[in-house]
């Protein structure tokens, strides 16, 4: 095992020239809790870690009427799941940042690292996914913007070129009358990497009867996580009745494209997709109702 | 309750190991470190689950710097050991049955070394087809693993039975098949339960030294120092009193801490490279090569007649028994004794099948094989009762075994506890059998769990110190705070405050022999042993009151530091003015005291289970727990419930979501993502009670507690759900996707 040197750098520039110029032995390392113990367990071949939490803008936790909320990359998910804005408006968000690991997992873990590991079924994705998150990363050539839906590209891999680092995620205001959610699937109840995970996002009529604008994502049943443009379009412009939430499930479930392994059949995984999918349309539903009071 | 006054006994007495191990001053195999250098040990494991071995090559390990010694079974006498059967070696010589069997052992100056080291010994494998399945290998056709099983010296219980059945036990009485034929109706199923690992918080460590002397010592984290040394000592063909074995402080065993793991190989490692060896495992390692619970396959016949008395039953029971003859031999030896269940049931037989496969050894997991049985009859008591349309708590009742029942091995069972743990379980718990599924999915269950405690011989010695305090002396480890429970009962013969009594946990060269600490027995064992060494202590300081008390012993009584005249309190002399005599006269005050092989003694237990089930994705949530259990006096009330509470939520892990899942021939989840035990969101409130009825033999009327009351929660929980979504999965763990797909079937 080669020894590691540990890099903090206060600024972009410089933990981008240090993992320029390392490549494929440097790694950016935010909370860790991925990255150490994949080394260990199975050493990466790294020489440098870059610790990025002491970068100003990977710290930014802010939300505005106007601009909706920026969310820095190396933010613990604590903050993240206790942010009241993200509690009141993007709870899907808060719901998959609270599930990750424990307490202490969570002082530690990010939303950034948790994308950034690649793993579909990352807690956060599905919600970043549905709630239109863009992902604005910056590399030696400079900035770009990445959609959440497109940046994972294969199991533990995703749109990070070498070189670049994921500054921050950016979620468009929500419209009004709109809510979401995010369930995951594991066999006990805390602690654990879903087996089958799902966020909607859900935009109702003045009235709360039709829904004027739907996403549902699902997770950990493909090589990365799904949009199922399918059941959006089935929702939206329909009443939300129980008939078209069953036909938003199917087509999650037809959408899901899993692996037999030891956590989950693919026929289970499959049939999980569409459960989650209707519970998390429901709830999302729900809270529009609740917020409408 | 049994009405009792003692001063220590029965009060709930904090750990007296608490202020330790919170400091973080107790020492673990892991954190040993002696004088000077010490080197690092770690084991090459065969990567394949059967394979032979042509060569292996240790050159090029050997030229890396910091490399200090490699091991191979040519370090090794040519010796087979096992506790029941000695058909294992400490390092492989020609044939590898397991992933994880022990084939080289590395020495160097760090762990990095040593992993790398690990990696440049070259090891020629020939693979053999892998028997990864109990039943395949009772297959005409299967591999033989040990072909020359027939030679292997039976050290104890096993008996072996040609092919790969390295233990066929079997009891029986009266006439089943007679009596199934005459029963009003029968009933069959088949009952399987997975292979589950201890996950004790402390993988294996152990630290191996080799003496100027030539004799070697030993620390290791195990329950049984003594069978240990034993199976050390002849692995290394050296005299047992060669082997000095220091037992560690041990962070959990369950029973996964009995056998063998890598002292040999650190001990060999020690004596070639001049240096004390320490060889931790790490998790996977200990998922690897731990001995886990036997994953059963029981086939169940019950008789009965309409009047709802059991007639007859049949047990058909195969473990999977792994790679060598752990303790799995001993659970089939076992089976027949106990897994009559808590019933009277006039023709009966029992019969048990250990087999040999390429998996990890199995071996003891708390009460070995009584929840996997109790899994099946309590079923079956739920079942036939729905399916006949009785009561299932009065169908029980009507059939529960009474005081002085007469096992299937012959043995008259004392203290028959299984009614008064029913009443008290229904009590506590308000359990009617009318409204066992109070909402839908929502549902009860109930399961009475039977297990015979104990057996096994101890000596140990208490000595006074000079101001009559008192240190008891003893080779067995405190893995549940059972050494609180002796010390309560040296200060209660002695009539000492808690902070006047020691329990030294000492090495197999200065400890009397003890009992394992295993099988509920401690407590009776080295208890008893513990209580005739203190009366032994008692009686010394009374034969030195005669005189200046002038009176007989029959007469005396300890109280707070003196020996009086029991109804003349003004009649007394202290404690430390005899120990000034004895030490001018006969000398000091050393008591011993020790108990032979005993009776094993029965224990019950009832426990209620709530649940709610998740008819969608068939996740089952517990939603509240109620136990009832059998403790003659419990000594340490609060110690007791902590193993309760501590065999329910392992009990919960083996019923709904642990398993060691094997995917092509290999363990697919060695470690604590996959393997899931419960978190403390999965346990549900636990409610208990204590029955307390002392037991005829004893100390202070205590019986073992540490695994009674895992038996009975498989089947409690499988019950539950039985009531929630009429349906039942007859396979453990009962997993959300087994659940789903049964409700399906249903639906």
């Amino acid at each position: 095992m080669k020894p590691l040197e540990y890099h903090a750098p206060t600024s972009l520039d410089e933990a981008i020239s240090i993992l320029k110029a390392e490549g494929s032995q440097a790694a950016a390392l935010s909370g860790g809790t991925d990255l150490i113990i994949q080394n260990r367990a199975r050493p990466l071949d790294l020489a440098h870690m870059v610790d990025i939490k002491r970068i100003p803008e990977l710290n930014v936790l802010e939300y505005d009427a106007k601009n909706g909320l920026r969310l820095g990359a190396a933010v613990p998910c604590y903050k993240v799941a206790e942010y009241e804005p993200i509690v009141r408006l993007y709870p899907a968000l808060a719901e998959g940042a609270e599930l990750i690991g424990s307490i202490q997992i969570q002082s530690r873990a990010t939303v950034g690292g948790n994308i950034c590991n690649g793993s579909p079924a990352a807690d956060t994705i599905c919600a970043l996914i549905v709630l239109s998150a863009i992902c604005a990363i910056r590399g030696p050539d400079g900035n770009r913007d990445v959609p959440a839906v497109d940046f994972m590209v294969g199991p533990g891999e995703t749109a990070l070129k070498p070189g670049e680092i994921l500054v921050e995620m950016r979620l468009p205001p929500p419209p009004a009358q709109s809510s979401n959610a995010y369930l995951r699937f594991i066999p006990r109840n805390e602690m654990d990497i879903a087996v089958v995970c799902a966020a909607a996002n859900i935009t109702m009529d003045d009235k709360g009867v039709t829904c004027t604008a739907a996403t549902v994502a699902i997770g950990a049943v493909g090589p990365t996580p799904i949009l199922v443009q399918a059941a959006g379009a089935v929702l939206t412009g329909a009443k939300l009745d129980a008939a078209a939430i069953a036909k938003a499930a199917k087509a999650a479930s037809a959408a899901a494209r899993p692996i037999d392994d030891h956590r989950g059949t693919v026929e289970f995984r499959t049939h999980v997709a569409g459960v989650l999918t209707r519970r998390t349309v429901e709830l999302a539903a729900q809270r529009i109702k609740e917020d409408a009071k | 309750m049994a009405a009792h006054t003692y001063n220590q006994v029965g009060k709930p007495i904090p750990r007296i190991d608490n202020a330790s191990k919170l400091a973080g001053q107790a020492i673990f195999a892991e954190d040993l470190q002696p004088a000077g250098k010490m080197l690092h040990g770690l084991v090459l494991r065969s990567p394949h689950p059967h394979a032979r071995i042509r060569s292996i090559d240790t050159a090029r390990a050997e030229a890396l710097p910091g490399v200090r010694a490699i091991v191979t079974a040519q370090d090794l006498p040519d010796r087979l050991v096992g506790r029941y059967l000695a058909d294992e070696r400490a390092l492989a010589t020609d044939t590898v049955r397991f992933v994880g069997d022990r084939v080289a052992a590395v020495a160097a100056d760090t762990r990095e070394v040593a992993q790398e080291a690990l990696g440049l010994i070259d090891v020629d494998y020939e693979q053999l087809p892998a028997v990864m399945d109990a039943f395949d290998a009772l297959e005409d056709i299967a591999p033989l693993l040990h072909p020359r099983m027939a030679e292997y010296e039976v050290v104890a219980m096993a008996a072996p039975a040609g092919g790969n059945i390295c233990s066929l036990n079997e009891l029986s009485r009266g006439d089943p098949e007679k009596a199934f034929a005459q029963a009003d109706r029968v009933f069959e199923e088949v009952y399987t339960t997975g292979m589950v690992h201890q996950a004790y918080l402390e993988p294996h460590a152990c630290l191996g030294i080799h003496n100027p002397d030539g004799s070697f010592t030993v620390h290791s984290s195990t329950q049984a120092p003594f069978q240990l040394r034993g199976m050390i000592a002849d692995a290394l063909a050296v005299s047992h009193n060669r082997v000095r074995l220091v037992p560690t402080e041990i962070g959990g065993g369950f029973g996964g801490k009995i056998s063998m793991q890598d002292e040999v190989a650190a001990l060999a490692l020690a004596r070639k490279s001049g240096y004390p060896v320490r060889i931790v495992m790490t998790r996977r390692e200990d998922f690897l090569c731990g001995t886990p619970r036997a994953g059963f396959h029981i086939a169940i016949k019950t008789g009965v007649s309409n009047d709802a008395k059991l007639i007859a039953r049949t047990l058909d029971i195969l473990l999977d028994g792994g790679a060598y003859a752990h303790g799995g031999v001993l659970v089939s030896w076992a089976l027949p004794n106990f897994a009559e269940g808590p019933y009277n049931i006039p023709h009966l037989r029992i019969t048990a099948r250990c087999v040999y496969t390429n998996k990890p050894p199995s071996s003891a997991f708390r009460a070995p094989g009584g929840p996997q049985v109790n899994f099946a009859i309590e079923s079956e008591m739920e079942r036939i009762a729905a399916e006949m349309g009785w009561d299932a708590v009065d169908f029980r009742r009507n059939n529960l075994m009474p005081d002085g029942h007469v096992s299937t091995s012959g043995a008259t069972m004392d203290c028959v506890m299984a009614p008064e743990t029913l009443d008290a379980a229904l009590a506590l718990s308000g359990y009617k059998t009318d409204q066992t599924r109070p909402a839908p999915n929502r549902g009860r269950g109930l399961a009475v769990g039977n297990w015979n405690v104990g057996g096994m011989a101890s000596a140990a010695v208490v000595k006074l110190n000079d101001d009559g305090s008192a240190t008891l002396l003893t080779g067995v480890v405190d893995l549940t705070g059972v050494h609180t429970a002796l010390a309560q009962i040296v200060a209660e013969v002695l009539d000492l405050a808690m902070d006047q009594v020691t329990v030294k946990t000492l090495d197999t060269e200065s400890a009397p022999h003890a009992t394992i600490a295993a099988g509920s027995q401690v407590l009776k064992s080295m208890g008893d042993a513990a209580l005739r060494a203190t009366e032994h202590v008692r009686e010394q300081l009374f034969a030195l009151a005669v005189e200046p008390l002038d009176a007989p012993p029959s007469r005396m009584e300890l109280h707070q530091g003196d020996v009086r005249v029991k109804g003349a309190p003004g009649r007394s002399v202290p404690v430390t003015n005899l120990l000034g005599r004895a030490m001018a006269t006969s000398g000091p005050v050393v008591g011993q005291g020790a108990t032979g092989n005993y009776k094993r003694m029965p224990s019950f237990g009832t426990h209620v289970a709530d649940v709610e089930v998740d008819p969608d994705t068939g996740q089952v949530q517990l939603t509240g727990y109620w136990a009832s259990q059998d403790v003659g006096i419990a000594v340490n009330p609060v110690a007791v419930e902590g193993q309760i509470h501590g065999a329910i939520v392992q009990g919960i892990g083996m019923t709904l979501s642990e398993e060691m899942i094997f995917h092509d021939d290999r363990l697919a989840n060695a470690n604590f993502l996959d393997y899931k035990i419960p978190s403390v969101l999965d346990v549900p409130p636990i409610e208990t009670v204590l029955v307390e009825q002392p037991a005829v033999d004893g100390p202070f009327g205590a019986k073992g507690i540490g695994e009674p009351p895992i038996v009975p929660v498989p089947a409690a929980i499988a019950n539950a759900i039985f009531h929630a979504v009429g349906v039942r999965v007859t396979s453990l763990p009962i997993t959300p996707e087994k659940l789903r797909k049964a409700i399906r079937a249903k639906a």
